[in-house]
């Protein structure tokens, strides 16, 4: 029977379903700094300082580090760009960070002059053409 | 393409949702007849006008309640399910 | 000829000379004309040939109502039927009539039209059916159709489309359209504005008028001015061309040099429809001839291209907005006579002469008009006759909307009935034609129109009275309708063809269905309209499509191993939505070699896509238990358990190891193909039955990378690369799991099989797999280690009768149907799909997975059916699923579902497949090691 905790770093990114506020309390992670991705799912950026699996608190946490690639977009042509991946306001505020962009699910990431598109890192090929393509377009 | 409001991200076009079937079609228990079991499997109201439908989103995996016409395509209320998180 | 170029037009840019060439002739052309201007002022009359009956046609029309005049353009971007009165002049456009060969002007087929008698409306129900339709209708079928396709040229380019939101859309940018932007935007709200022509402003591009003092078309120049300083998005050359749920409107926005049409997805809180209305034609004999025109296109021809359609001019008009094109082009030169239907003529001096009271009975001339009659007798010279029956007001996003239309009487028309929310109509589109009332209190100078009449076409007239151009549809087919009994105008409509090609009965419609009215005794508003439905004119699928083509529609998802699999020469398939290798080398010989060596030595395959669902919480075990057919929370932590998932209906939908990491925290290993359904499926039941705060569901399958390590030197393998874990059996047996560490990133080394050797998967961060790949590569070159692909691991688990969900199994077979019936006999509580498995009736066709084996040396073809003769008839009992020569055992191997097969191991059984038949016998579904001994090797 393995030991049920090994001794590594903590995840950079994870995944957090459950009380989020009794996750916020025990992590000291803000959560106004998670992106919100469900009614009780986040996906926190950054060291969450505590082990996967269940905690009694009422949360439980995968890591996901591996999991995402994230797109970084800035520029003036954002949002003509947005319109072209997803009918979703990229920028605008509302409780939920998962849209479907280009026809994939996508996490966003406000950021101050950007906005980061995390997509499962499997899509980076597909997603990398899509823009490609699109950005061969004159603009609307 | 219709727009649909999840009850926790907002209003999102329909393809991001998964249509799951009558609302109220609560499973019937183990001991449930053939009878029951089947029409919980394979009935469904088709209800012409006013219906009440379970619906997923599959951006965020909220199932929810959906009121909405089946002719003139109004939605009247998107409802969490289980209440507020 | 007729056309020819004054010195006017506003649109034109005369500087340079161009030029394009139509069925082979050079055509003179500025910028700013459009192909039929060209055209037109060239003086070429006939510009296409009829569908059905080749006769010669020419333009009617200035806008997208023109139901002639369409060609297709040649070159690199080929594009087949294009409006030509819409498609701006270019240099260089090579065009090609439709329907005439060699050309529209002498066309082989024209003899058609003398047989006009035997070709009539639907006459394919009734002719060419002796001996057989079958050996008609090719030539038939090439004779018909309109434009050509090129399939070696590049087609549109790709256009992404555009999804808005706004506050109000208003489609149409004539003088109602633009006034209600300018409202809406001096309000504040953020307006789009679209219009299908090339230049905003409808109707004021050609009709007289002065609004608040200026020319008409210098104010709609200073509204375009203000209405951009709003804010205002004008899209010209952009029809909407359909209106669809919840306030979404669909435009279509022209785009240069060959692309598709851009779409855009407008959600806007209000629309406005301002498309303006359509002017109708007269009902006359040979009213289709080249020369016989629309008032109006005669006058937006004129005005803005300074192209003069005739030079001796006959205009029929019901109403008084003919009045407007005579009297211009009587001020260009040309002999005009006008025929008022209204009984007498307009107040006003007119310097042309004026018929009242007089209709035209027929058009005559053979290849274009050359003369009109009138029903007094009384004989025409002319070469053109602009006619104008009256308006049909545009409202055909208003009906999209679930609109119901009411009949005017007093206007003649359908106009929009009750209001649709979120959906306005003005200006024209309503039935208000006087520019008095669109633009109110602005001093506007305008013709007076006055009243109008109404001339619907009769009953038993004289000669061939045309109403749908395109699909030749004349008054004698609707009559031919009504006699058989076809009278509704939905069956008229499906019955005669009218109203179905590509102008969709913008001019054909209310004729037709007046006509109907007559004959039928009904009312126009008691026979009613058939349903309008997007597109508004046709949009190319391409534009549908927008970037969704090649590798950007469906797009696969990439393994984070893919670069080092390519340098190691793989070759790339598409499985369950990821690109993997099939193989490794330049030939699918290596197949076999794989799944020979692999059972030798050691092989490697790359897993990462093997589902990773996270099942975590106090609630997990419960959960567990009632998602899966057998018993897991029985499961140690530490240990896998292979299962079923099963659908409510009691079919299986997926099969894969369960893992336990501790008392709280499952994996759900399912099947690649079927993570997506799987994580919804649980999602679903966590939601619907469980408290959600006690468990939760987490893909991490994009997390990590599982690298399958099998053969009987697998363990030796593991061992050498030292992952600091105990790989003993006594500590790792068969279905156990332990972590592992590699490089200082943890390893969970699960020992499960898909291949039926010893076999360990290696699951790692998807980041640092790369490291441990080449360590398992390098190492593995002691041990013969072989790189396998897809196709080598489907043989090596079909050896073993491992099932593959979808291949093995359909949508009816049940766990007892492969061989597990434990859990359906033995398990007390209720899981998903147990009901199911009790109802009566359906054990009686099920169907066993057993395997098959060939009395030949070949495979047996996958889809073969088991066929008998059951009460005198062939029946298929089963069907091949799975097939490979196996090089392991050195023959063919197979597995099949047949009724009641495992009640007939040893049978003989006959195959039945695309004619052919073979023999195989039944077999148990393992044929190598049925004992298991190679897990343990």
């Amino acid at each position: 029977m393995p030991e049920s905790e090994l001794n590594h770093e903590s995840p950079e990114r994870t995944l957090v379903s459950g009380d989020l506020a009794a996750f916020s309390r025990i992590s000291g992670v803000d959560l106004a700094n998670v992106l919100r991705i469900a009614r009780d799912r986040a996906l926190v950026l950054g060291n969450a300082g505590l082990a996967p699996g269940w905690h009694d608190a009422g949360f439980a946490l995968s890591d996901l580090s591996a999991g995402l690639a994230v797109i970084d977009l800035s520029g003036t042509g954002l949002a003509d760009l947005a319109a072209r991946g997803t009918t979703a306001d990229l920028m605008g505020p509302g409780p939920s960070r998962t849209i479907s962009f280009a026809g994939i699910p996508v996490v966003v990431e406000p950021k101050d002059d950007a906005v980061g598109l995390h997509v499962e890192r499997g899509h980076l090929a597909y997603i990398w053409t899509w823009f490609a393509a699109v950005l061969r377009e004159p603009s609307a | 393409m219709q727009l649909f409001t999840c009850p926790f991200c907002g209003p999102r076009p329909e393809t991001e949702f998964h249509f799951g079937g009558d609302a109220d079609n609560d499973r019937p228990g183990a001991e449930a007849s053939d009878a029951s079991w089947t029409d919980y499997l394979f009935f469904r109201h088709n209800r012409k006008g006013p219906a009440r439908e379970i619906w997923m989103h599959l951006s965020c995996r909220e199932a929810f309640l959906m009121e909405r016409d089946t002719v003139t395509h109004t939605v009247t209320a998107t409802l969490a399910l289980g209440g507020e998180a | 000829m007729s056309g020819w170029r004054t010195g006017a037009g506003w649109a034109l840019d005369r500087s340079e000379s161009l030029s394009f060439t139509f069925d082979g002739k050079t055509v003179p052309t500025f910028k700013g004309d459009t192909v039929a201007s060209a055209l037109l002022a060239s003086g070429q009359r006939i510009v296409g040939r009829s569908f059905k009956y080749h006769r010669p046609r020419g333009f009617w029309g200035a806008g997208s109502e023109e139901p002639n005049g369409i060609a297709d353009i040649h070159g690199a971007q080929h594009r087949p039927n294009v409006q030509m009165t819409l498609e701006p002049a270019a240099q260089g456009l090579r065009l090609r009539s439709i329907n005439g060969h060699p050309t529209a002007e002498h066309d082989r087929m024209a003899f058609l039209d003398r047989f006009s008698r035997f070709i009539p409306a639907a006459f394919y129900y009734k002719t060419f059916m002796r001996p057989d339709w079958h050996l008609f209708e090719p030539r038939i079928r090439a004779m018909a159709g309109l434009g050509r396709l090129d399939l070696a040229a590049q087609g549109f380019g790709p256009s992404a489309s555009v999804n808005t939101t706004c506050d109000v859309l208003v489609v149409g940018a004539g003088p109602a359209g633009l006034a209600a932007a300018k409202t809406e935007a001096k309000a504040g709200r953020k307006v789009i504005l679209c219009d299908e022509g090339m230049h905003v402003g409808g109707s004021l591009l050609y009709r007289p008028a002065r609004i608040d003092g200026q020319e008409a078309r210098d104010w709609v120049a200073a509204m375009v001015a203000e209405l951009t300083a709003l804010g205002v998005r004008i899209l010209a050359r952009t029809t909407a061309f359909g209106r669809y749920d919840h306030g979404l409107t669909g435009l279509a926005e022209a785009q240069p040099g060959g692309a598709a049409p851009r779409i855009w997805h407008v959600r806007a809180a209000e629309t406005i429809l301002a498309a303006g209305a359509i002017e109708r034609h007269l009902p006359f004999a040979n009213n289709d001839l080249p020369g016989v025109m629309s008032a109006e296109a005669g006058l937006h021809y004129l005005a803005r291209f300074g192209v003069a359609v005739g030079r001796r001019v006959v205009v029929a008009t019901t109403n008084g907005t003919a009045y407007d094109t005579a009297r211009a082009l009587h001020e260009a030169g040309a002999e005009v006579t006008l025929l008022d239907l209204r009984g007498r003529a307009a107040a006003g001096q007119h310097p042309f002469r004026i018929i009242a009271g007089q209709t035209i009975e027929t058009a005559l001339g053979r290849r274009q008009v050359e003369a009109v009659r009138l029903a007094s007798g009384e004989r025409i010279e002319a070469d053109t006759v602009l006619v104008s029956g009256g308006h049909t007001p545009t409202v055909h996003l208003y009906s999209q909307a679930q609109g119901k239309l009411r009949w005017d009487e007093g206007l003649r028309a359908f106009l929009p009935g009750d209001p649709v929310p979120g959906l306005r109509v003005i200006g024209a589109a309503v039935g208000i034609y006087d520019l008095s009332r669109i633009l109110p209190g602005q001093g506007v100078v305008a013709t007076a129109y006055g009243s109008s009449t109404a001339l619907w076409p009769k009953p038993r007239a004289k000669g061939r009275i045309w109403l749908d151009m395109q699909n030749d549809v004349t008054t004698k087919d609707v009559e031919l309708a009504h006699r058989e009994n076809l009278t509704s105008v939905e069956h008229l409509k499906r019955y005669t063809t009218l109203g179905m090609a590509n102008d969709q009965g913008r001019m054909s419609n209310l004729p037709g269905l007046a006509l109907m009215a007559e004959l039928t005794g009904r009312s126009i508003p008691e026979t009613g309209t058939t349903t309008y439905r997007p597109p508004f004119s046709p949009v190319p699928l391409a534009s549908f499509a927008g970037l969704r083509g090649g590798e950007l529609m469906n797009p696969v998802r990439r393994l984070p191993l893919e670069a080092e699999h390519r340098v190691d020469g793989a070759l790339f398939r598409e499985y369950g939505g990821w690109l993997r290798p099939a193989w490794f080398g330049p030939d699918e010989g290596a197949v076999m070699r794989e799944a020979k060596a692999a059972r030798q030595g050691v092989g490697l395959f790359d897993g990462s896509p093997l589902g990773k669902i996270e099942v975590i919480g106090p609630d997990a075990a419960k959960f567990v238990d009632f998602i899966y057919y057998n018993t897991m929370s029985t499961l140690k932590p530490g240990r896998c358990r292979y299962g079923f998932v099963l659908t409510e209906g009691g079919a299986v939908y997926d099969d894969g190891v369960l893992v336990r990491l501790d008392e709280n925290r499952f994996i759900v290993s399912c099947s690649s193909s079927h993570v997506q359904g799987m994580g919804l499926l649980l999602e679903e039941w966590r939601q619907d039955k469980f408290d959600r705060s006690r468990v939760v569901i987490h893909d991490t399958t994009a997390n990590y990378a599982t690298l399958t390590v099998t053969g009987p030197k697998s363990r030796d393998l593991l061992q050498a690369i030292g992952l600091e874990a105990a790989l003993d059996d006594a500590s790792l047996p068969h279905m156990a799991l332990t972590l592992g560490q590699f490089q200082g990133d943890e390893v969970r080394i699960t020992r499960v099989s898909f291949t039926g050797d010893r076999s360990y998967e290696l699951s790692i961060r998807a980041d640092r797999a790369l490291g441990l790949w080449r360590r398992l590569k390098e190492a593995g070159r002691a041990f013969d280690a072989v790189l396998l692909g897809g196709e080598a691991l489907m043989i090596l688990r079909a050896e073993k009768g491992y099932i593959v969900i979808g291949k093995d199994t359909d949508g009816r077979t049940r766990p007892m149907d492969l061989g597990v019936k434990g859990p359906f006999e033995k398990r007390k509580g209720d899981y998903l799909g147990r009901r199911s498995l009790h109802l009566p009736a359906v054990a009686d066709q099920a169907r066993d997975l057993v395997g098959l084996e060939s009395l030949g040396a070949e495979p047996l073809p996958v889809g073969a059916h088991v066929v008998e003769t059951v009460a005198g008839k062939r029946r298929s009992r089963g069907f091949v699923t799975t097939s490979h020569m196996s090089p392991n055992l050195n023959r063919p191997i197979a597995l099949g579902l047949v009724e009641g097969g495992s009640a007939r191991m040893g049978e003989v059984v006959t195959l039945h497949h695309l004619g052919q038949e073979v023999q195989a016998r039944i077999a148990p579904v393992c044929a190598l090691d049925p004992e298991g001994r190679l897990l343990d090797a």
